[in-house]
């Protein structure tokens, strides 16, 4: 007798259907781990995504902080400057007149003026010492006077002191043995020129004596932290410590005021 | 395949795990809420059923084994999904299926029709001997089918599946599932004869 086709089909499903055999022992932690890995991963994806966009918006924030114009202020060198000055100071001789400071044209060579001022200007740029013009120099050695005014002048204008460049520095020398009150006022136009310059005092401020942790924290970073820019740099200004700046190598984050 | 009355399938389900005093229902609840050891208590529940559903799509037990765990791991991400209707044991059985075919789809490319000479005489086989043979044999006549036989035949003959709808699961034309049926049969047909034969003495 042929076997029909669901016959055939009957034959297997009657005996197949209900078959059953025993897994082997491990073929549940298999589907234990299955599980779990599926949700690990539902829960250790969102972590990463969210970890990743804070670590990029932090970074994009980072580049569009308006970085403070290149700040030159060496603190120890304007310390010391000002240390210097103080004694030649003839405040008589300063005197603010306003009007001729256009006279003051820019375009004037190089550095022409005492050592003492020189020196300071020198140090104020922060290391990036312009070659210095000492041939130019002699012209006005003669005249002690001259000197004096000069760092009179610098020394009133104390916040600026700064902001003196050699090249502004020339026009008072040359000015100077003709127009007096135009060299004076020039340090006025000068620092308008310049960036806004803050005084960083954190240097200075290691010197002080330790008032809060900040203080502290800035202490024991300068100790190990000889870069400029210290890994943390803390300010108390208002008496609570502030973090001013950062350091972290590829992050450099740093307030001006 | 109807869903068994609850009463003797509850007593069944005691007898075989006497420590878990829960209904498929309330287990069902409790895998969904996330408990692992619930989890592991629904697939005692099924899983020897379902080893036997995977091994009749596999070529051995290991190739089942894989079946039936990648299986089991759809079968929880996809609890949730689960509304009760039918009988759980179906819906099991269908991602077990489902499972099964993918293994396949994975591992061969075994799904385009495997041609063979026509085979030009029906074979001849006694419906009384084949009452005496045996479940594992049977089993073991489909394993040695090409998968795509295997696939087909499995789907139409004891799953109940249409043409349609293999067509449909296996990814082939509809007459790709009736001619790698017929080829199932013929070839399952020869097997039988020549089992008969080993079995009682004289040549297929």
């Amino acid at each position: 007798m042929d076997m029909q086709d669901k016959e055939l089909d009957e034959l297997f499903r009657s005996k197949l259907d209900s078959f059953e055999a025993e897994p082997s022992a491990n073929t549940w932690p298999g589907i234990a781990a299955g599980i779990n890995a599926g949700g690990q991963k539902k829960t250790v994806v969102p972590m990463l995504g969210i970890a990743a966009s804070i670590i990029v918006l932090v970074g994009i924030a980072v580049l569009f902080i308006p970085k403070k114009a290149p700040v030159n202020v060496n603190g120890p060198a304007k310390h010391t400057f000002a240390k210097t000055v103080r004694p030649t100071v003839k405040p008589a001789t300063v005197t603010n007149t306003p009007g001729p400071v256009q006279l003051a044209s820019v375009n004037t060579p190089r550095v022409k003026h005492s050592p003492v001022v020189r020196s300071a200007y020198v140090r104020s740029v922060n290391g990036e010492a312009k070659p210095v013009d000492t041939t130019a120099q002699n012209k006005i050695a003669g005249n002690p006077a001259d000197q004096t005014l000069i760092t009179a002048t610098v020394q009133k204008q104390e916040g600026l002191i700064k902001a003196v460049v050699p090249d502004a520095g020339t026009q008072l020398t040359t000015k100077l043995s003709t127009d007096e009150p135009a060299f004076i006022a020039k340090p006025v136009l000068l620092t308008g020129q310049l960036p806004p310059v803050k005084t960083d005092a954190t240097p200075v401020k290691i010197k002080h004596r330790i008032h809060s942790l900040g203080d502290l924290i800035n202490t024991v970073v300068a100790k190990v932290d000889k870069r400029q820019d210290k890994f943390i740099v803390f300010s108390d200004d208002d008496g609570d410590s502030n973090i001013t700046g950062v350091n972290l190598g590829i992050i450099k984050i740093k307030k001006g005021d | 395949m109807q869903p068994s009355p609850p009463a003797s399938h509850l007593t069944n389900k005691y007898k075989m795990f006497l420590e878990q005093t829960y209904t498929i229902d309330e287990l069902i609840k409790r895998c969904k809420a996330g408990e692992c050891k619930s989890q592991e208590l629904l697939y005692k529940q099924f899983a020897s059923k379902m080893l036997g559903v995977c091994l009749r799509y596999a070529t051995d037990k290991m190739e089942a084994e894989d079946m039936l765990q990648n299986g089991f791991i759809k079968v929880f991400q996809k609890l949730a999904d689960y509304r009760g209707e039918g009988s759980f044991e179906g819906w099991i059985r269908r991602i077990m299926v489902h499972s099964s075919i993918e293994h396949y789809r994975k591992h061969h490319k075994m799904m385009q029709l495997v041609e063979l000479d026509e085979a030009g005489s029906e074979a001849w086989v006694n419906p009384l001997a084949t009452a005496k043979l045996e479940a594992n044999d049977l089993l073991v006549l489909i394993q040695q089918l090409s998968p795509g036989y295997r696939i087909v035949f499995n789907l139409y003959a004891i799953e109940g599946y249409s043409h349609k709808e293999i067509a449909a699961i296996a990814g082939i034309t509809e007459g790709a599932s009736k001619s790698q049926l017929s080829r199932a049969r013929s070839v399952l047909r020869e097997q039988i004869i020549k089992l008969e034969g080993k079995k009682y003495g004289y040549a297929g």
